[in-house]
């Protein structure tokens, strides 16, 4: 029922959502992963819509709160890079990375994922969502899903041998 | 009864699904095929990022750190080690149904004895040495749920 | 006002960075031990498969942490989201302080699940989190906790 919900009431919706992405980000390709990330998070919760009378209002703040979510971590990470001490979990991160295992090293790769990035590649491979069912949730075509999904796996490899090979 | 074996692929074939892999065109057929191949042990250490990727996922899918489920017919290859190698840690798939590690400002013990003594000092502070709590907290033990 | 809270709910779930455990039925707690497990003046334990006082635990997870705020800030925000699925909760308020919480979390299966919080500050491993995981009936394991000391 509450998936009927969400091909019935918010999918449809997404030409409205990607005029506000557009809007709020100005960047094209940002606002269409924007739309993209709001609508797999919605379907994920999609069991929750069945109980608003409006679920498209629901779907457009979520939106517009991802959006703005968006453009505070590019101000926070405009102001970091210009901030000469790195904030870190460990006074050392040498010493972190020491006695991180290949579990943590994998989620802090994933975690660093552009966000897009992280929710294809966690529903194909843990989640086992074919690209073309991730398409048709997100309103875009396999090829678009691929190519998101390939470059997050080309990243996570990349980045897990750097680690490794330290 | 005879079992079946089912065949793995050949490595020739591993590779051309790890090209496809990362080319974000496999099915999940083929990720299967792919990922009962770099469960086996002894192979080439190229293969070691993606036995550590798809280990990884595959342990995320079972439920974050409990034993993976493993269909196979010979018990030998469900072995588990995390190897550490010159810094670098090997992730094979599966996990013991066993593991005690704790963690004191950050660093690793593995002592059995000295972990679970850790776990059970830390059930005791739960219980504060404030009676007002222990009172309520016992009245909630009594009731039903 | 009710329904506009409910819809706050929900488009702050949507946003969250714990949507795949929400909807997975995963937990924002194992965010806690990720981040602050191996830090300095944090005791973390992870034990599987083992038994105490008679009863075995599949997992027995637990951070301990002297007095620090952001810690527990960040711990009752995550229980804060784990408890709208809890199938029981149970907070112990102390001059209008909360305590300790108790979370009875929906069985995974044959798994029962459990979550219990506790913030004393006369203590010097000040805030506790533990969760736990058996296949025993959570009820007993808890009775068993509770009257452990």
């Amino acid at each position: 029922m509450s998936k009927e919900i969400y091909l019935k009431n918010i999918l449809p919706l997404r030409s409205r959502l990607l005029g506000i992405a557009r809007g709020m980000l100005y960047e094209e390709q940002d606002a269409e992963d924007a739309v993209q990330e709001v609508l797999l998070r919605i379907w994920l919760v999609s069991d929750s819509l069945g109980k608003y009378d409006n679920p498209q209002a629901v779907a457009v703040a979520a939106l517009k709160n991802h959006c703005l979510d968006r453009l505070k971590k590019v101000r926070h990470e405009q102001a970091m890079a210009e901030d000469t001490d790195i904030a870190s979990d460990s006074d050392n991160p040498y010493y972190a990375l020491e006695h991180k295992d290949t579990e943590e090293i994998l989620t802090d790769i994933i975690d660093k994922l552009p966000s897009l990035q992280q929710m294809i590649i966690k529903m194909k491979d843990i989640h086992n969502y074919e690209v073309d069912e991730i398409a048709h949730i997100t309103g875009t075509t396999a090829e678009a899903v691929r190519m998101n999904l390939s470059r997050a796996r080309r990243r996570v490899r990349e980045e897990y041998l750097k680690i490794s090979e330290r | 009864m005879r079992l079946k074996l089912k065949k793995t692929i050949t490595a020739q074939e591993a590779d051309a699904l790890i090209n496809k892999y990362y080319d974000g065109t496999t099915t999940n057929t083929e990720e299967e095929r792919l990922r009962r191949f770099l469960r086996q042990e002894g192979l080439p250490s190229k293969y070691r990022a993606e036995q550590a990727i798809f280990g990884y996922f595959e342990q995320q899918a079972a439920g974050k750190g409990r034993a993976v489920r493993l269909v196979t017919v010979c018990r030998a290859a469900a072995m588990v080690a995390v190897v550490t190698l010159a810094g670098a840690a090997l992730y094979k798939f599966a996990k013991p149904d066993y593991k005690a590690v704790a963690y004191v400002d950050g660093r690793q013990i593995t002592d059995k004895k000295t972990v679970k003594t850790l776990a059970e000092n830390t059930l005791d502070n739960v219980l504060a040495a404030d009676n007002t709590i222990e009172e309520q907290l016992g009245q909630f033990a009594e009731i039903q749920f | 006002m009710k329904k506009k809270r409910k819809i706050i709910l929900t488009i702050a779930l949507i946003c969250s960075a714990t949507i795949f455990c929400n909807a997975q039925n995963g937990l924002a707690i194992r965010d806690v031990f990720v981040r602050y497990g191996r830090q300095r003046g944090v005791t973390m334990v992870e034990i599987s498969g083992e038994s105490f006082g008679g009863y075995k635990l599949s997992l027995f997870k637990s951070l301990s942490v002297g007095n620090n705020s952001s810690i527990s800030d960040f711990i009752r925000q995550c229980i804060d989201k784990d408890r709208r699925n809890a199938r029981k909760v149970k907070e112990v308020v102390v001059d209008g302080v909360v305590r300790s919480i108790l979370l009875d979390l929906p069985r995974q299966g044959k798994m029962s699940r459990l979550i219990l919080y506790n913030d004393d500050s006369h203590s010097k491993n000040a805030i506790t989190l533990i969760y736990i995981e058996t296949e025993e009936n959570g009820d007993d394991i808890l009775k068993f906790i509770l009257k452990e000391k």
